[in-house]
């Protein structure tokens, strides 16, 4: 079942990544000159500073660095909001995004994780890591 | 020559409503002069920080009416900017740039008839980018970030909830002897634990509160301060760390910060250690950047902040009374003014039912970001090398 997000567009900065979500391919930031893999809402290259360094497809395979479970506020009519089980995950190729995991039950250091894309009726593509 | 802070100024803090962060900033300075003795006039410097609710800038000279200053700046590391002000300041002063400088802070993020936490947090109906996908999927606030630090803090070392709870009771004991603090009722590790959680592994007592208000302190040299309405607060060292973490692979997020280089830069400045400190005034903006901090200062071992914050140490009667005035967690929430503030206090003797047994040396943090930026004060009522 869908997330109820609101609606994700894009922002032409990292259009790259949505044209890969809509494939089901996760596509991250890489500084060819550097070989340094990077977020795709990386500012710049720290190797070389390049404010725009290249798109490249990454394997989708991560690893649990550390989660939270957030609990939204209750509203006035005493209703909370679902919780979300938050994350950082470190890509097989170095990055850390942060992410939103599913189907993990008991998280922990160094659990193996794999990018799922979830594709709402409106909106763009959505990245989540569910367990390998 | 060195440099001694003069004076403090601290508007009403909290729930104040009807006055602009710029207005507040200009009566915080007004009352920081007023408390050295000095007029308005008499100052020849004043750097200027800003938090999230509105900016006073340099246009605060104008405000107040000051002319002919030698140096009027802003600055931002965010938590760790009181620190900076104060040691750009005193650097200006030993330099002779300037004698006399005001600096300060403002903030009012608080509107009336809303909660804390909105004033810190971001809801939308529509997201843009990969950063909006981030805040859509429900990382928008800072607590997230800091429950991500601790729960990394906790996997690797085994620190515990009940390990950061013993920080908010301690401090609330604290807070219970201030009157300037916003939450005095005195807590138990229960109500830690009962309290609901904000992002895990924190709880809605792991957080600082949010507060409207002003802080300034005046800092001059030494000597001159010796000559002025109250007694000195001498500047005995001063550092920065700001660690770069990046997001990737071997990163220390989460398990060191700035305040492993900041620390002993000023320590070293001031001829002090660890072992000398007295009294803590740690930025806590969460109970777990205190435990962390405590690690890097190197007042415990890198992993033992956990225990060392149960065995009672930081509270009223331990060996290390630490955020005295109840820190950001119970007193107010002035970014790096809370310690600074209660540092100048403490070492005034002027904390009544909360003064600390000793105050030769007063170790004040200030922390920025997440976790990005730290700065560190040695404050003595006691002249540098007497």
């Amino acid at each position: 079942m869908p997330l109820e997000i609101g609606v994700l567009r894009r922002d032409f900065r990292t259009d790259p990544f949505f044209d890969g979500a809509a494939e089901d391919r996760l596509v991250v930031r890489r500084c060819a000159a550097c070989d340094r893999w990077l977020a795709p809402d990386a500012a710049c290259c720290p190797g070389c500073g390049d404010e725009d360094p290249g798109w490249a497809e990454a394997s989708g395979a991560g690893t649990l660095v550390t989660w939270t479970t957030v609990h939204g506020r209750p509203a006035a009519d005493g209703t909370v909001p679902p919780p979300a089980l938050l994350a950082l995950v470190e890509l097989a190729e170095g990055p850390w995004l942060y992410t939103r995991l599913t189907g993990v039950d008991a998280p922990r250091e160094g659990l193996p994780l794999t990018a799922v894309f979830e594709h709402p009726d409106e909106g763009e593509a959505y990245l989540l890591f569910r367990p390998a | 020559m060195n440099a001694a802070i003069a004076g403090l100024g601290m508007t009403e803090l909290g729930k104040v409503f009807g006055r602009s962060p710029r207005r507040l900033a200009a009566d915080a300075v007004r009352l920081a002069a007023a408390d050295a003795g000095l007029d308005l006039a008499d100052l020849d410097g004043l750097v200027v920080s800003h938090g999230l609710g509105g900016s006073p800038g340099i246009e605060l000279a104008e405000t107040l009416g000051l002319r002919d200053l030698r140096l009027l700046t802003t600055m931002d590391s965010f938590g760790a900017t009181a620190g900076a002000m104060v040691s750009y300041a005193a650097m200006s002063v030993l330099s002779g740039a300037a004698t006399t400088v005001a600096c300060v802070f403002a903030d009012a993020p608080l509107q009336p008839q809303q909660s804390s936490g909105a004033a810190y947090q971001r809801d939308a109906r529509e997201w843009y980018g990969f950063g909006g996908m981030t805040a859509a999927l429900g990382l928008r606030s800072v607590n997230a970030y800091y429950a991500l630090a601790a729960q990394r803090h906790m996997a690797r070392y085994g620190t515990t909830s009940e390990q950061l709870g013993a920080i908010a009771v301690g401090t609330r004991q604290w807070a219970a002897r201030n009157p300037l603090a916003q939450m005095r009722e005195p807590i138990t590790l229960a109500d830690h634990q009962a309290s609901r959680w904000v992002a895990e592994p924190l709880h809605l007592l792991d957080c600082c509160l949010v507060s409207n208000g002003a802080i300034a302190v005046i800092v001059t040299g030494a000597d001159r301060a010796a000559s002025l309405a109250r007694p000195p607060v001498h500047l005995w060292g001063w550092g920065q760390g700001h660690p770069g973490h990046r997001r990737e692979r071997g990163s220390g997020f989460g398990l060191t910060t700035g305040a492993a280089v900041s620390g002993p830069v000023a320590m070293k400045m001031a001829g002090v250690t660890v072992d000398d400190v007295d009294v803590c005034q740690l930025y806590d903006c969460y109970t777990y950047t205190v435990l962390v901090s405590l690690e890097d200062y190197g007042f415990c071992a890198k992993g033992e902040g956990g225990p060392f914050a149960a065995s009672g140490a930081l509270a009223p009667g331990g060996s290390l009374p630490t955020n005295t005035g109840g820190g950001q967690l119970s007193g107010y929430y002035m970014w790096g003014m809370t310690p600074l503030s209660e540092a100048v206090i403490q070492a005034r003797g002027d904390g009544g039912e909360r003064q600390a047994p000793a105050n030769d040396v007063i170790l004040v943090s200030g922390n920025g970001g997440i976790l990005d930026h730290h700065s560190t004060l040695i404050l003595s009522p006691h002249a540098k090398g007497a």
